[in-house]
């Protein structure tokens, strides 16, 4: 005997308040349009999710060539690699020295669909212990915890471009490296290679510079009414335009913003103090919003990914010691957790080590 | 066909079931149920300057950390409740405890060597707990009552405990921008508490002490209100209170409060929160001289009300931590990498 009962598909996974359990498990049945992707996979939050286990937790680093495509750019700022061979690699290299790596998937925020493409922006809290050699120097036996973001174009089954924005300056405090000394080695290591390694870097920071005076921008008062236009207002209005007073607006009083190196403030004071730490340091900086994607939190609140570029000339001191007049570029990832029409909780993730690479004349 | 080795979930929905589990941790050292209660990516706030744990396995260790130097825990008084917060209720629920605990001094801690002594001190946690399961959680313990009583030095303490605070080892110190109740020459700025369900009580709390207004902090207590407050201190009524905290207004002059969880049971008449005091220490206490160092302290706490009174308290943060703070060598340029 048949039944003919019409079931009503599963809302898309959401990382919110869900136990790996779950998260690793869901229950079979599409919850969404995924032409040409795996039939195991439900969404591309399961999708995200379970390739991510398989790869660096399983081990299984041979999936890439299934999960990636064959000449899929990965940008991160201490540079550029293209294909799946190289990011085969890479996590080779990577769990060498950290081969306990547990990879926390914290949220995934989401866009697009399977005809365009999705857009993925993966929050990961990474437990590490280093006991191999890494890229900062030799085995440690230390143990370490960072936040990476990882935003990634996924077609048919394959991610085809992925932006890592990954908190190496904070990796190298806890396992007890000076990181001006490792910026510096990376920076002279970077002078050997020919200048075609960072061409996209200067491209990008003459695509940010280049943009007009900043003009006024209304912050819309509901957030998840249009959220890319709140967030690019919000960006232009704080970082591009120096509206800094403006942090009050969007953010709850006592919010909670999650840094780079460390980073954990709380409420506005702070959260302009450490904007305006920044833009001390790169007093021309322009902001760029390159990519803004969104999902509910619960019934009432919004998760906003946005991806940025900051890039600016390093002629103001502080933060990264004495001027250099170097130009600068930042490739940043922020999510917000907003209810109530502001901003609860921040974290933002970019590379700092990579910042200093920079300041120290490398890539 | 027997089931073995099969994970028993046992969610945590309501108040009883987490008495349950904290009896479960603390007496029976079950340490294992946190894999089944805890969403694997759980954070613990340790209310020691600013330490978060992330994950499972670091929670877990840390309760084999404080059940080896602290065993054969036995609850006293022990109670929890839950309400409203300043979450969304669709994001699940969030509930408040306190216990009374005591235990031996039995391992190795922050507090030397096992003395085998019998010690009493004081928890206090809120729960962020959603899908049966502990989402994020901030906990508190007396670590200073606890030095007092095995006869410790809280200034030695201190002082052999600062080296190991985070941002004097390698890391730099981010303390960007204003303190937060700084309103140049308008003044502080008033409590704001993002949603309308929150009890007037708690902004006149944050106000009164952000205004510096004790005589509004004395009116918020009846007269014989019990207290209690860090290192074992039993107060009681508004004059103790305000006493209590005038001496930390006076070590920290610029300081200011803000709430960060809330949790309010109007039908119990029963609020918890923690919240976040940062400012300079420029003025006397803690330790012989001012430190000017600019100080963050961690803070819980617990209300019972009558006819809009507070008629209890309990309130906890780690004073120990407070004073190694002061004492924390100086390594590199605060805001600087």
């Amino acid at each position: 005997m048949t039944t003919d009962i019409k079931t009503k598909a599963l809302p898309v996974s959401s990382v919110h308040m869900a136990d790996i359990s779950t998260l690793l498990n869901p229950k079979p049945g599409r919850r969404q349009n995924l032409e040409g992707f795996d039939e195991e996979f439900v969404d591309i939050v399961d999708y995200i999710l379970r390739i991510t286990h398989r790869i660096w937790e399983e081990k299984n680093i041979g999936l890439v060539y299934d999960y990636y495509s064959h000449n899929c750019p990965v940008h991160t700022l201490a540079g550029e690699s293209y294909g799946a061979e190289a990011a085969v690699q890479g996590t080779i290299k990577s769990l060498n020295a950290f081969p306990d790596r547990i990879l926390y998937g914290d949220n995934v925020v989401w866009g697009g669909n399977d005809k365009d493409a999705f857009y993925s922006s993966h929050r990961i809290t990474s437990t590490v212990t280093n006991t191999g050699d890494s890229e900062f120097g030799p085995a440690t036996g230390k143990k370490a915890t960072f936040v990476t973001i990882a935003d990634c174009v996924v077609k048919a089954n394959r991610i085809v471009e992925e932006w890592l924005m990954r908190d190496n300056l904070s990796v190298v405090q806890q396992l007890g490296f000076n990181p001006h000394d490792v910026a510096h080695q990376q920076a002279a290591a970077d002078r050997a290679k020919s200048a075609h390694f960072h061409d996209w870097r200067l491209g990008e920071i003459d695509r940010v510079l280049a943009q007009t005076a900043p003009k006024a921008m209304t912050i819309p008062d509901q957030p998840a009414a249009d959220p890319e236009a709140y967030a690019k207002a919000v960006m232009h209005e704080i970082w591009n335009r120096r509206m800094f007073g403006k942090v009050r607006d969007v953010y709850a009083s006592n919010a909670v913003f999650h840094g780079p190196s460390g980073r954990e403030l709380n409420g506005h004071g702070e959260i302009i103090g450490n904007i305006i730490n920044l833009m001390a340091a790169l007093p021309d900086a322009r902001l760029s919003v390159d990519h803004v994607c969104t999902i509910p939190c619960g019934d009432k609140g919004t998760d906003i990914a946005v991806r940025w570029t900051l890039a600016g000339n390093h002629e103001g001191g502080g933060l990264y010691g004495a001027p250099t007049g170097r130009r600068i570029m930042i490739l940043a990832s922020s999510h917000w957790r907003i209810f109530n029409g502001k901003i609860q909780e921040e974290w933002t993730v970019f590379d700092e080590l990579a910042v200093l690479r920079q300041i120290y004349g490398g890539g | 066909m027997t089931a073995t080795n099969t994970p028993s979930p046992s969610p945590l929905n309501s108040v009883g079931d987490l008495l349950t589990l904290e009896r479960q941790l603390r007496e029976e050292m079950a340490v294992g149920r946190v894999y089944d209660t805890h969403v694997h990516n759980c954070t613990l706030h340790t209310g020691v300057h600013r330490q978060r744990l992330y994950g499972c396995e670091a929670i877990v260790a840390e309760w084999f950390s404080h059940l080896h130097g602290l065993s054969n825990q036995q609850l006293g008084e022990h109670s929890a409740f839950s309400g409203a917060g300043n979450l969304p209720a669709d994001r699940g629920q969030q509930l408040v405890s306190h216990a009374q605990i005591a235990a031996v001094h039995s391992g190795e801690t922050f507090l030397g060597p096992a003395s085998g002594q019998t010690v009493s001190f004081r928890s206090q946690c809120i729960w962020h707990i959603g899908n049966g399961r502990v989402l994020e959680t901030w906990h508190f313990t007396d670590r200073l009552h606890l030095a007092l009583q095995l006869g410790l030095n809280p200034q030695q303490l201190a002082q052999i405990l600062a080296p190991s605070l985070p941002q004097t080892k390698t890391r730099p110190q981010w303390q960007p921008g204003e303190l937060a109740s700084a309103g140049g020459q308008t003044g502080p700025r008033h409590c704001e508490l993002s949603t309308d369900q929150a009890p007037p009580l708690l902004a006149n709390w944050v106000d009164a002490l952000n205004f510096r207004r004790l005589d509004r902090l004395a009116q918020l207590y009846l007269e014989s209100t019990p207290i209690q407050m860090p290192g074992g201190r039993s107060l009681a009524g508004p004059r103790e209170a305000t006493r209590f905290w005038l001496s930390l207004l006076a070590a920290l002059p610029d300081c200011s409060v803000q709430i960060q969880q809330w949790v309010y049971d109007p039908k119990a008449q029963q609020l918890g929160c923690t919240w976040l005091l940062s400012g300079h220490h420029t003025g006397p206490g803690l330790v012989p001289a001012p430190s000017g160092r600019r100080l963050y302290l961690n803070g819980i706490s617990e209300w019972q009300f009558q006819e809009g009174k507070i008629r209890a308290e309990w309130t906890l943060f780690d004073e120990l931590d407070l004073i190694a703070q002061c004492h924390a060598p100086q390594q590199g340029q605060p805001n600087r990498l």
